[in-house]
């Protein structure tokens, strides 16, 4: 059973904001991925996709600073994006239900939510894309210039075409779908999201008396 | 009632300015009518039906003259739902029912009546196999069904269709028959005339902007027995990790057409993309250099210029040379397949998928024609999955696909 839309959205703000106020804290980032994978096992498979992004935060921050600084920042940002990724992870028509409920205007949580849904989209023409380079390209490079060359192109075509699609089904900004109950399981992960943001703020707040002590008793 | 009626002059905003780019047509339906539109390839008939439900020039802007009433409105989307050709670029939702319940929520109904209404329609369609499906799931056939139970399950004065090029024939056959038999206006936009059967009238669109003579001699050749260059023993294919089919036999040699034919979600396409080594497949050997053509073309076209994608030979001979200058990207439909089609060409094995959809009768078998004499002539192993049967008749041998029960 998915998790529920309205704890999804809630659970994913709570976490990344924890992420946010510890101050990017290896122990939080932990917790938060540890939850993440634990009621979200399938996100894992999305690892693989964010390696170069990853590499990329990883070796600028080691090379301007040190090796703990950069596995640091390097956990955190992981730990964000599979945050993230937890609303990825529901319907079209249960993200923008959930969305109204938090008051936001059905044609906005309408429009968002077909924002992600297009992402998903646009991650299968990528791949199309690739898999139509790799057969004509020489070298990688040149797939990864015909993939951008044809994707861009691809990527105009496909807001041309959604535009079509709603135009042809007499889009009005009306939502689709309706709210879940919580389950269990949906009542269990939100209560571990508010507990890794309660020891979020205390360690931000542990700081900041640590940093008010230091600076009383300093000569 | 009032009827439809269009008496109109249009231009494209991206056309040049010479004269043979306007579009001039001239419409009459009356409520409840079901007619059968038909035409050569880049007739007019797309425009038509986007004129009739607004988007254009409401989307498309473009030079504009003359009258349209839709039941006494002007072209709307309220009364005319449209149903375009690429089904592909018409999927909105995530689930098959949100998709075909789509269009009510947007009409104001409750979402449980909405529901109910597009499982209705599903089960007397025959597709129920569909309810409970992820529209990433389904094949193009598939996707282009449920976008017609769409429309069906409106409350619309009008469907319109545009071309039915990728469902299979059982499928065309339930969807014209429900709607031939509904008290609304029922527009066909197709090339497969053998299909007008039970209509009003039929409206023949003049003109068209792709013409190719037909080649007769493309079967004169003495067959040769050459290299093997696909060899499927007992081959499984997956897609999306599940398996899709199994106990695949067959050989595919140079100079050999293979047709692929089957329902919608055989694995037609399935196939072709585990020969490409796309997916994930067992026992399937290839010998040679693979080209692929897409079922939405555009991935395939990735250089600024016709000419940097296709053979000048190709060009010439399929009669596309005008367009050799162009960016792949802005050309019709129609002519992006073909030249997907001749840039896979390039390669010893030609993996086509469904090639012909949206070509009039008469290009589609010149189209077809050349491509068999090619393959003849350059040795090339071609298989190509269609829903026609006349272009499966062409072809050397027919492997008819059915879905794995499992």
């Amino acid at each position: 059973m998915k998790i529920e839309g309205r704890t999804a959205i809630v659970s994913s703000l709570l976490l990344t904001t924890s992420i946010y106020i510890s101050g990017f804290s290896i122990y939080i980032s932990t917790l938060v991925l540890v939850l993440v994978f634990l009621f979200f096992p399938k996100i894992i498979l999305n690892i693989k996709k964010f390696i170069p992004f990853l590499m990329f935060f990883f070796l600028s921050s080691f090379i301007l600073s040190s090796l703990y600084y950069s596995i640091k920042i390097t956990l955190s940002i992981f730990a964000i994006l599979m945050s993230g990724l937890i609303v990825t992870n529901l319907s079209t028509s249960e993200f923008s239900k959930a969305l109204t409920y938090f008051k936001i205007p059905e044609s906005w949580a309408l429009s968002v939510s077909l924002a992600l849904r297009m992402l998903r989209v646009l991650e299968t023409d990528i791949c199309r894309c690739f898999e139509a380079a790799k057969l004509d390209s020489k070298s990688k490079f040149e797939t990864y210039f015909k993939v951008l060359k044809a994707f861009t192109a691809i990527a105009v075509l496909r807001s041309v075409s959604l535009a079509e699609a709603l135009y042809c089904k007499g889009y009005s900004g009306k939502v689709l779908g309706e709210l879940r109950k919580p389950s269990l399981k949906d009542v269990v992960f939100l209560l571990l999201s508010i507990f890794v943001l309660i020891l979020s703020l205390l360690l931000f707040f542990e700081n900041k008396i640590y940093f008010a002590i230091c600076v009383t008793l300093k000569p | 009632m009032s009827k439809i009626y269009l008496n109109i002059e249009y231009k494209y905003p991206s056309k040049s300015s010479s004269s043979k780019n306007k579009v001039r047509l001239e419409f009459k339906a009356d409520y409840g009518e079901k007619v059968f539109l038909t035409g050569r390839t880049g007739s007019g008939k797309s425009t038509l039906l986007r004129i009739l439900n607004g988007l254009i020039p409401e989307m498309y802007g473009g030079d504009f003259r003359g009258k349209v009433s839709i039941y006494g409105r002007q072209g709307n989307n309220k009364d005319v739902f449209l149903i375009t050709q690429y089904p592909e670029e018409q999927i909105i939702c995530d689930n098959v029912l949100e998709e075909v319940a789509f269009p009510l929520i947007q009409r104001g109904f409750e979402w449980r009546e909405a529901i109910e209404r597009a499982e209705e329609i599903l089960t007397k369609l025959r597709l129920n196999d569909l309810i409970d499906m992820k529209t990433f799931e389904l094949s193009d056939g598939q996707k282009q069904a449920v976008i017609i139970c769409s429309g069906i399950v409106c409350d619309c004065k009008c469907i319109a269709i545009d071309e039915m090029a990728h469902l299979h024939p059982s499928i065309v056959k339930e969807v014209t028959s429900y709607l031939l038999k509904d008290d609304r206006t029922f527009i066909l936009s197709e090339h497969r005339t053998q299909l007008s059967e039970g209509f009003d009238r039929i409206f023949w669109l003049e003109g068209g902007s792709l013409k190719l003579d037909p080649v007769l001699d493309y079967n004169l050749y003495e067959k040769k027995e050459g290299k093997i260059l696909v060899h499927a023993r007992d081959a499984v294919v997956y897609r999306c990790g599940k398996k899709v089919l199994d106990c695949l036999n067959f050989k595919v040699r140079e100079g050999e057409v293979v047709a692929l034919v089957g329902v919608n979600g055989a694995g037609k396409t399935s196939l072709l993309r585990a020969v490409a080594g796309f997916e994930k497949s067992k026992g399937i050997e290839v010998n040679g250099k693979v080209g692929f053509s897409f079922q939405y073309p555009s991935y395939s076209l990735n250089t600024d210029r016709v000419i940097d994608e296709v053979d000048i030979r190709y060009l010439h001979y399929f009669n596309l040379i005008n367009i050799s200058l162009r960016h792949p990207h802005s050309l019709s439909g129609g002519e992006k397949r073909m030249v997907s089609s001749l840039k896979a060409l390039k390669s010893k094995i030609v993996l086509l998928d469904e090639p012909t959809a949206g070509l009039d009768e008469k290009l589609r078998f010149a189209f077809m024609s050349r491509i068999i004499k090619i393959a003849r002539e350059e040795g090339k192993a071609v298989l190509i999955s269609t829903h026609d049967e006349n272009i499966a008749e062409m072809c050397d041998f027919v492997l008819e696909l059915t879905p794995n029960e499992n």
